[in-house]
C-alpha cells in the first residue's frame, strides 16, 4: 500500500478492497476522533461516534467520487453530520465530566501543572461549545487539526476567502464569548 | 468562590493574536486509546466479510428461486400431461369396454 497513492488507495478501497480501507482508517481514525472528541467533550461519546462514522464511511465507500475534495473532507462530513444528530439528541447544554477527558499527550513532569492546564482547557472548550456549531468546527480544524483555509474550505464547501471571513469573526465572538464567562465569575 | 481564571483573562485579548495563542496553547490534539483502535479495526474487518458473504448468498438466493420455479413449472406441465394421458387412457379403455 505505502508506494500507492491515495488516488489509487482510494479506488481499490472503492471497488472493495479490504486492505485499503484499512489503510485509511488508519491514517485518519485519530484525526476524526479528534474531531468529534472536541466537538463532544467526551471520550466515550467520541469513541461510539468514529466507530460510526468508518461504519458509515465503509458502507458507503464503493458510492465515493472524488470531485476533487480530499477524501479527510467526505468523512468530516460525515462526522459533522453524525456530531450534529448527537447533538440534536442529547442537547447543546451538556456538561461534560473532567473524568471523561482523556489525559493530554504530552505527560508533564510536573502533574500539579498537568491538572492546571487540564482545567483551562476545559475552560475554553466550555465557551467554544457556546459557539455555533459552524465556528466550532472551524476553530477544532484549524487549531486541533492543524489545517490550512483552502483545506477548512474544502471540507466545509466554503471559498478560502469565506473562511478568512468567518475565522475572523468567529475570533470576535470568542472574545465576546469570554467577557459574558468571566463577567459571570464576577 | 471565584475561580482561577489566571490564564485566561480577557484583558490579555487585546487582539486576534492572544486569542490565536490561547487556542494555540490549549487546544491540543488528544490520542485515541490503542485497545480503541485495534477494536474499531476488527470490527471493520469483521463488518467486510459479512457484506461479501451476503451479496454470494444473494445471488445463491437468486438462482434457487429461478430454479424452484422452473422445477416447479416443469412439473406441472407433467403433471398436466400425465393427468390428461390418464384420462384419455381412461375414455378409450371406458369406450372400448362399452362396445
Amino acid at each position: 500500500m505505502e508506494e500507492k497513492s491515495e488516488e489509487q488507495i482510494l479506488a481499490l478501497a472503492s471497488a472493495g478492497d479490504e486492505e485499503a480501507f484499512a489503510w485509511l482508517y488508519q491514517k485518519y481514525v485519530t484525526r476524526i476522533y479528534n474531531y468529534v472528541y472536541f466537538r463532544t467533550g467526551n471520550a466515550a461519546e467520541a469513541e461510539d461516534l468514529t466507530a460510526k462514522v468508518f461504519m458509515r464511511a465503509m458502507k458507503h465507500i464503493r458510492n465515493y467520487r472524488d470531485l476533487g475534495l480530499p477524501f479527510s473532507a467526505w468523512l468530516y462530513r460525515i462526522a459533522h453530520n453524525l456530531v450534529a444528530n448527537w447533538h440534536r439528541d442529547n442537547g447543546r447544554k451538556k456538561e461534560i465530566p473532567l473524568e471523561d477527558a482523556l489525559p493530554l499527550p504530552v505527560l508533564s513532569k510536573h502533574p500539579e501543572s498537568e491538572v492546571v492546564k487540564r482545567e483551562e482547557t476545559e475552560k475554553l472548550l466550555r465557551i467554544i461549545r457556546k459557539l455555533p456549531p459552524e465556528r466550532q468546527q472551524l476553530i477544532i480544524l484549524k487549531f486541533v487539526e492543524q489545517l490550512s483555509n483552502a483545506e477548512i474550505g474544502a471540507i466545509m464547501g466554503k471559498s478560502e476567502g469565506a473562511i478568512k471571513s468567518l475565522y475572523h469573526r468567529t475570533l470576535l465572538s470568542l472574545r465576546k464569548e469570554y467577557e459574558r464567562y468571566f463577567d459571570d465569575f464576577e | 468562590m471565584k475561580p482561577d481564571t489566571s490564564s485566561l483573562q480577557t484583558d490579555d485579548f487585546d487582539d486576534h493574536s492572544s486569542i490565536e495563542s490561547t487556542l494555540r496553547t490549549y487546544l491540543q490534539p488528544v490520542v485515541p486509546r490503542d485497545e480503541f483502535v485495534d477494536r474499531l479495526r476488527g470490527k471493520l474487518e469483521q463488518q467486510v466479510l459479512p457484506i461479501q458473504k451476503r451479496r454470494v448468498i444473494s445471488f445463491y438466493r437468486l438462482l434457487e428461486v429461478t430454479l424452484q420455479t422452473m422445477a416447479l413449472m416443469v412439473i406441472t406441465v407433467l403433471t398436466v400431461r400425465v393427468f390428461l394421458i390418464i384420462l384419455t387412457t381412461w375414455k378409450i379403455l371406458r369406450t372400448s369396454n362399452v362396445r
